[in-house]
């Protein structure tokens, strides 16, 4: 379930992405075809890819894609047991990271939502509208750390051919 | 100075524990907040960068240029523009060295990522010069070094960084590297066919006919039109950079459908591949700022601007340390991340030191190209070892040294000649 959560996830940020492709075409048709340009396809393509990097992000960690320097972990993957150790301990400080994001931003958007905060452009969105995705996202990441770092564990406690 | 420089080694020890680089920049951006200005300020800060750093329309563009270039990937007409430079000069002594250089050209012109490049034009083209009898070690060099100019030639993703930190205008950016880009490739394709007379590799693919000549060039016109419609359009001011991004996205997705070369699971692949990337370069970004705004906060930038003055170095002097910096670090870390950490470093000294801003793009983004091939860690070396798994790194290291030399004496080159780089942004209209 886990998985097809993640790809799901991961393929609705895809499209997100093509939307706002799509939404950047729509644009410029209207500006130089129809001479009446929207004002608000700017600020919704912005949300789009805040949704987008921030809903993505656990799918691309998933899949191994966010940049890492590997030579140290890379050495280390020879001993098995420090090895998980260690990335556990990577694990559980992104982990307090998305955490504190979590916790931060949902603050922040409780408060922009009851003073009824706006971004600052020309169509007034509300605040919260970009602060949801980033929550989204955060929450997305922090489970998946989190059944990673259960995972290891629990293989930490395996016993294999070699121990 | 010492608190930022404790938080710079903070960043490298927790990007060496096998925290990816994006959240350890956060990780140690937020760890600094804390410890100087306090938790709360933390927790208040935290929400706005996380917005506030990607709320930008010419970061927009990053994503929209990726997926373009993976609908051209995945609809195959990458393979359609390669048959073109195939069937012109396979067939010549050292044809497929050329095609290499040009097609690395042309390919870094629709995907702003040389990566992207390297891998696709590798794919193309390895097995073949193996088959022939290429020296693997030129082979890989001769790759890895000619995808880098997928940065260089716009739309360049580094340029789109460069231009969002610094608000410097990324169509000018974008037009600025189309000279050097150009200058570059001859320069790989001048030393492609000099090792390649010299080592007598005279065999060539079967020569084909103008008529068919003829024919793939007509084939392949609507794949190769994406180019002229994204530079015209940015150099006429039609577009911003960030609107050709998304125009190119619905021009290739069209080519795809009217040509019926993009089947729904290579679409949904395509999407897939491109919000991978697109989050990792974004996520550093995120990254970036939260450390950048501990950095700023600790006013290290105007710290080294009062180093510089008072130690009156020149321009020259600036230019060579920066270059030893990005060598050394390009040693080390990807070059996305070398350049979210120090441009908004090096750019009040550029404009203290009066160098023009949009030569200096051009300069770093040639800097990171260098970092892209620099052992032991420069991306596009693995590159060509995940495409060609028989390869060896110390193949790809030996063959790789001439292009690490070429690019430093083209430095050399902008650095005389810097209106390689100024003269088409100062003659294009808008910006």
């Amino acid at each position: 379930m886990g998985r097809g959560l993640f790809y799901g996830t991961g393929l609705a940020s895809g499209i997100l992405i093509l939307s706002t492709g799509l939404l950047t075409f729509y644009d410029v048709l209207m500006r130089y075809v129809l001479n009446s340009p929207s004002l608000w396809a700017g600020d919704v393509s912005k949300f789009l890819v805040i949704y987008a990097a921030y809903l993505g992000s656990a799918y691309t960690m998933r899949e191994g894609k966010h940049v890492k320097l590997e030579f140290f972990t890379n050495w280390l993957s020879k001993y098995r047991t420090p090895s998980l150790i260690l990335q556990s301990v990577s694990d559980l400080m992104v982990l307090a990271l998305w955490g504190l994001a979590v916790y931060s931003t949902g603050k922040e958007a409780v408060n922009a939502y009851r003073l009824s905060e706006v971004v600052q452009s020309y169509v007034r969105f509300p605040l919260v509208i970009p602060l949801l995705g980033i929550i989204g996202g955060g929450v997305l990441l922090f489970f998946y750390l989190l059944g990673e770092i259960a995972r290891r564990t629990v293989r930490l406690f395996e016993k294999t051919d070699g121990d | 100075m010492n608190e930022t420089l404790l938080l710079f080694a903070l960043f490298l020890v927790l990007a060496l524990l096998g925290v990816p680089v994006a959240f350890a920049l956060s990780l140690a951006g937020s760890i600094g907040i804390c410890a100087l200005l306090g938790f709360g300020k933390l927790v208040a800060t935290l929400p706005y960068i996380f917005y506030g750093s990607l709320n930008s329309f010419t970061l927009i563009a990053i994503p929209l240029y990726v997926l373009m270039g993976n609908i051209i990937i995945r609809g195959k007409l990458s393979e359609e523009m390669y048959a073109v430079f195939n069937g012109l000069f396979g067939h010549l002594p050292g044809g497929l060295a050329i095609i290499t250089c040009l097609f690395c050209g042309v390919f870094a012109a629709i995907s702003g990522s040389s990566v992207a490049t390297a891998a696709t034009v590798g794919m193309l083209v390895l097995p073949e010069m193996i088959r022939l009898g290429y020296e693997r070690k030129f082979v890989y060099g001769l790759i890895a070094g000619s995808g880098t100019l997928g940065i260089l030639i716009p739309p360049s993703l580094n340029f789109l960084l460069y231009g969002a930190l610094t608000e410097v205008s990324v169509g000018k950016l974008f037009i600025a590297g189309i000279i050097p880009g150009i200058v570059l490739c001859s320069m790989f394709l001048a030393y492609g066919l000099i090792f390649s007379f010299a080592k007598k590799y005279r065999f060539g693919g079967e020569q084909i006919g103008w008529k068919d000549k003829l024919v793939l060039l007509k084939r392949s016109f609507w794949s190769f039109f994406v180019i002229p419609l994204i530079f015209i359009g940015i150099y006429k001011g039609i577009f911003t950079p960030t609107e050709a991004a998304g125009m190119g996205v619905v021009y290739a997705l069209f080519v795809c459908l009217i040509k019926k070369t993009l089947p729904l699971s290579e679409f949904s692949r395509a999407i897939l591949d491109s919000l991978k990337t697109s989050c990792m370069i974004l996520m550093i970004v995120v990254g970036a700022a939260i450390f950048g705004y501990i950095v700023t906060v600790l006013q290290f930038p105007q710290q080294i601007v009062k180093l510089i003055v008072e130690h009156n170095v020149t321009q020259f002097q600036f230019l060579l340390y920066t270059f030893l910096l990005i060598l050394f670090l390009g040693c080390f870390v990807e070059c996305v991340t070398i350049m979210v950490l120090l441009t908004p470093i090096l750019y009040p000294i550029i404009l203290n030191l009066r160098i023009d801003p949009i030569w200096f793009g051009v300069f770093l983004t040639v800097n990171m190209e260098l970092a892209l091939i620099t052992p032991p860690v420069g991306l596009n070396l693995f590159v060509i070892q995940s495409i060609s798994p028989e390869s060896k790194l110390e193949d790809i290291y030996r063959g790789i040294w001439p292009f690490i030399l070429i690019m430093i004496g083209f430095l050399a080159i902008l650095y005389f000649y810097p209106e390689m780089a100024t003269y088409l942004p100062a003659k294009m209209k808008g910006g």
